[in-house]
């Protein structure tokens, strides 16, 4: 039984996200999502992972997929040992 | 010295020739102008501004009862003085003279309380006729919480005639569920401002000339879900195509985010050189042709265009940016105007993101050089906040600091220190240590928004700069001066004045004398803490430095301040007619500066001269001037000591008037004001303001209550709350007590020259007595108060004690003989001044009765009291009589003019007269001129 450890990360520390989105984004687009790993899902939706700063780093994501007008589908963090 | 104001950021944006009319919504905008707030909430891309400045064109403007003011906002908005400097200036687009005075108190370097700005714009607003709309685009880049909160506090206080409408990407932090709830806000939304497949089909078929099926029509608004951006690019990458059913059959089979693949379509289909111009120009915020020239260096160009052999119809283009910018716009390729002039313009905001990106990863090299570019550009060209904008986008941070370090001055002294703030903060911090004027300009700021720990850092990171000799001497002499007055500073707000003297005086030394304006604010400063600490004469001399400094300088806030604090000393040590003096001599310097800027602080001069006609009994003029200060200072500043004591000397004019109500609501006023009083030395417990008003109506419990408080604690005690303790006491007959404390607050003014306070306590003190029943002490106690108060014609500081007062006075007039104590000299008249003054007196004596000139008579007791002329009098007396004027008179006794003004005045108040005529008139009828 692994225990998710992902709660214990202090809130300024580093996390895993992984954020799914409608449409297909060309993995050019890492670099404009802070070199997030961009893939496209079979289903017609693209998912956005990686490790994100901080909390403030979160929000400037979600606000990049707001002015791109980027439908966000999900948001999920992860626990460390995930890639 | 004004914050230049870009025109291109308050211009509506002008609708293009053909539009899809979308009347449902344009009914909704119509619809919402009856509520408070119209919200256009909705992610890029779907037609926000375009509906809006449509609507406003359309149908807004056309009606001459409306009025619309435009605002684009930028991320620079986010400094509170910046965006209300934006929102009363696009106010003022559509009502030119509005808040003028605004400007003047805004751009200050620490403008006060952003609510009392807006009410004052407020108030203003709900004067117009007509209605005013003002729209804010691009509110999502407000993340500023000052900024909100003054937002909030705008919309919960809208005049009946104002509409608001913003227009964002993201629902703002305002209160918007509670506006929803009371029917005050109109939204469009995203559903709502997605193209139906009827404005889709008009769109395609008639804007765009596409003469597309209904299928496929139905096709593209199924993809691209009526999104307007979406809809353009299609539209776009369709025309340039033959295959049109085709494409429309790919595109809809793909997954790809949209927006991406449309506009590599469209650019695609661009000549190079328009793809080229695109590219290079998107890191420009706004493109104009002289710009876009320089940034693409438009020689090189030129030869790009030769060397490609004219492949394309474009290929013939030879003059520079401006075809191309017009080719743009013709061919709806996201590009739109900034002005009538079509000098401006700049792609839409999508669309440059994509074209930015884009720029970087497929030629990441020309990036910073196409920065420095625009950079030399715009610095050639004065804008020097987008040559900085530009500059950091290279990281030549070197450059920037060149660039913030000679603007950052008039920039805080506008009250814009947040941008300065922000922008030096972006150097590193390596950087920062190498430039002390950077250093100290950064603890400027701190000093003003209070963040004190921070600033003793810096400053010693500019001294060690300093002291590497790298610098002149002027420029080491000039920071040295700024670092101390800053230590100064900082040890005021840590509560220790001599440290600050000291401080500030070594600032003093150091600073050039050129720096009239620092000079100003520190000999300000220095002038009031000296005086703060009773330290008159330093006080004095400073302020007067001050006040000095400020004109010269321009800084007549400064100036009318340090007039004004000059007086305050003068009123406290006694000396009303000096005081009376330097008010008007103040007034007529400083009242002609008023009509090219108004001057928020002359008011209060006007404030200090109706206290003292107030004390001299003059009520109509105390009225006049009070009002007046009141009228002319309040409202739109900082809530002053002042602003509040004008308000207490009204109250206590009412009282004296009989017009208790009226006393009651000035003085809850007075309170307000005090409660938002941020000098915390002046700000003293003001109830025992309305414990005097009490004691006045007979209500002695809820005055006793606040005494026993007062007492209670230990904290907050004030020479002003104890003498109105001092009062209540009396009044309840704790006469030891009261005496006490009467005995200690007169001691202590006595020898620290205070002598307004030392009348007041012996004034006092002679009622204690009385109440105690030792006359002798009461009669001695009230002629001492007398001969100090005679001279400077205390009035008022008597009389508003009441009966027993009258009672004492009028015992005096009958006991000379307990009159023998040299110190006690004042006139007979004087006391029956007075007395006339009491509301229900009656009088003793009456003139024409007088016999013996040289006694006063009452009538009722017969006693005598003499107070003669003495022999200098009874010479200019003579001299009157013989028609001489003052000069001649003056000159005939070898005196100063001054001297023979000031015997006059003598003889007047001896004789109970006003003027020359009358104390002739007098003289005559006492029959002293032998």
């Amino acid at each position: 039984m692994r225990l998710n450890h992902t709660s214990s990360i202090p809130s300024d520390q580093p996390r895993h996200y992984r954020i799914t989105i409608q449409g297909h984004l060309h993995p050019r687009w890492s670099e404009w999502f802070e070199n997030l790993t961009i893939t496209q899902q079979p289903d017609g939706t693209t998912t956005l992972s990686g490790l994100v700063v901080d909390r403030a780093a979160l929000y400037g994501l979600i606000i990049k997929l707001r002015d791109l007008g980027l439908t966000l589908l999900a948001l999920q963090s992860q626990s460390a040992d995930r890639g | 010295m004004e914050t230049p104001v870009l025109q291109t950021k308050l211009y509506i944006p002008q609708p293009r020739p053909e539009l899809v009319p979308r009347p449902n919504l344009i009914e909704r905008l119509n619809d919402g102008l009856h509520r408070k707030l119209t919200l256009i909430s909705a992610p890029a891309g779907f037609g926000k501004t375009t509906l809006v400045s449509n609507w406003i064109y359309e149908t807004a403007n056309r009606s001459s009862a409306n009025r619309v003011a435009w605002v684009s906002l930028d991320e620079a908005d986010n400094d509170p003085t910046r965006f209300l400097t934006y929102l009363i200036a696009a106010l003022q687009t559509a009502q030119p003279d509005m808040g003028k005075t605004l400007f003047t108190v805004l751009q200050s370097p620490q403008p006060p309380p952003i609510e009392h700005l807006l009410t004052d714009l407020i108030n203003q607003l709900a004067a117009l006729p007509g209605r005013v709309i003002l729209a804010l685009d691009d509110y999502h880049l407000i993340d500023n919480r000052a900024v909100h909160l003054a937002l909030t506090f705008l919309l919960g206080h809208l005049p009946p005639r104002l509409h608001l409408i913003i227009l964002t990407r993201s629902d703002p932090p305002l209160p918007l569920a509670r506006f929803r709830g009371r029917g005050e806000l109109s939204e469009l939304r995203e559903p709502d401002l997605r193209f139906t497949l009827d404005e889709t089909k008009a769109f395609l078929n008639q804007v765009m000339g596409l003469d597309l099926t209904p299928k496929a029509v139905a096709t593209l608004e199924r993809r691209t879900e009526g999104w307007a951006v979406g809809l353009q690019l299609a539209a776009l990458a369709l025309q340039g195509r033959a295959d049109k059913a085709d494409f429309i059959a790919a595109f809809a089979g793909d997954h790809r985010y949209i927006i991406d693949y449309l506009t590599d379509e469209v650019f695609e289909q661009q000549p190079r050189v328009v793809q080229t111009f695109l590219l290079q120009t998107s890191i420009l915020e706004r493109l104009s042709s002289a710009l876009c020239d320089a940034v693409l260096e438009i020689e090189d160009w030129k030869l790009k265009i030769s060397s490609e052999g004219g492949q394309s119809p474009l290929a013939n283009i030879q003059s520079p940016s401006q075809k191309m910018l017009e080719y743009l716009a013709q061919n709806n390729l996201f590009i739109t105007p900034l002005d009538d002039r079509r000098q401006w313009y700049r792609y839409h905001h999508l669309f440059a993101d994509l074209l930015r990106y884009r720029l970087k990863q497929t030629y990441p090299a020309q990036v910073p050089e196409l920065h420095r570019h625009a950079a030399a550009w715009y610095a050639a060209h004065d804008s020097i906040e987008e040559a900085l904008h530009h500059t950091l986008a290279t990281d030549d941070f070197n450059r920037a600091a060149d660039l913030i370090e000679p603007i950052t001055s008039p920039m805080i002294g506008r009250g814009e220190a947040k941008t300065v703030q922000d922008w030096i903060e972006a150097l590193p911090e390596t950087l920062l240590k190498e430039r002390p004027r950077l250093c100290i300009t950064l603890a400027w700021v701190f000093n003003l928004n209070n963040s004190g720990a921070a600033i003793e850092p810096l400053l010693q990171d500019a001294e060690r700069a300093l002291d590497t000799g790298r610098y002149d001497e002027a420029t080491v002499a000039e920071l040295r001066g700024h670092a101390a007055a800053l230590r100064g500073y900082t040890a005021l707000q840590q509560n220790n004045p001599p440290q600050a003297l000291q401080h500030m005086a070594e600032a003093m030394a150091w600073l050039p004398e050129e720096d009239m304006y620092l000079r100003s604010i520190v000999s300000f400063t220095q002038g009031v803490t000296f005086k703060r600490g009773g330290i008159w004469e330093s006080a004095a001399e400073t302020l007067k430095q001050a006040e000095a400094y400020g004109r010269a300088s321009g800084n007549l806030s400064i100036a009318i301040g340090s007039c004004i604090h000059l007086i305050e000393m003068l009123i406290t040590q006694g000396k009303l007619q000096q005081a009376a003096k330097s008010c008007q001599e103040a007034i007529e310097l400083y009242l002609p500066f008023q009509q090219e800027n108004p001057l928020p602080n002359l008011g209060f001069v006007y404030t200090k001269l109706g206290e003292i006609l107030y004390e001299w009994n003059d009520l109509e003029a105390a009225g006049e001037n009070l009002e007046q200060g009141l009228a002319l200072g309040s409202r739109i500043i900082a809530a002053w000591s002042w602003e509040r004591d004008g308000l207490v000397y009204l109250s206590r004019l009412r009282q004296a008037l009989g017009e208790l109500e009226a006393a009651q609501t000035l003085v809850e006023q007075a309170l307000n004001v005090n409660e938002h009083m941020q000098d915390l030395f002046d700000k003293i417990d003001m109830t025992f303001e309305q414990a005097r008003l009490r004691l006045a109506q007979q209500n002695l419990a809820p005055a006793m209550r606040w005494a026993r408080q007062y007492q209670s604690v230990s904290e907050g005690r004030h020479e002003h709350a104890d003498m109105m303790l001092a009062r209540v006491l009396l009044a309840h007959g704790d006469v030891d007590q009261s005496q006490k404390i009467l005995k200690s607050v007169g001691n202590a003014a006595e020898s620290a020259g205070r002598m307004n306070r030392q009348i007041e306590a012996l004034v006092l003190q002679a009622l204690a007595y009385q109440a105690a029943s030792d006359s002798p002490q009461a009669l001695a106690a009230l002629a001492q108060a007398l001969s100090l108060a005679e001279p400077e014609g205390y009035v008022r500081t008597f009389v508003d004690e009441g009966p027993p007062m009258a009672a004492l006075l009028t015992k005096l007039l009958s006991q000379p003989d307990h009159l023998e104590d040299k110190r006690s000299l004042f006139s007979a008249n004087y006391v029956n001044q007075l007395l006339a003054a009491f509301p229900d007196f009656e009088p003793l004596t009456h003139k024409s009765k007088i016999q013996n000139p040289r006694l006063v008579l009452s009538e009722a007791e017969g006693a005598k009291i003499i107070e003669p002329l003495n022999e200098r009098e009874m010479e200019v007396l003579h001299l009157l009589a013989a028609g001489l004027k003052t000069p001649e008179i003056a000159a005939e006794l070898v005196l100063a003019p001054s001297t023979i003004k000031w015997y006059l005045r003598n003889i007047y108040s001896k004789l109970g007269v006003h003027r020359r005529s009358e104390a002739l008139a007098q003289a005559k009828t006492l029959d002293l001129l032998k």
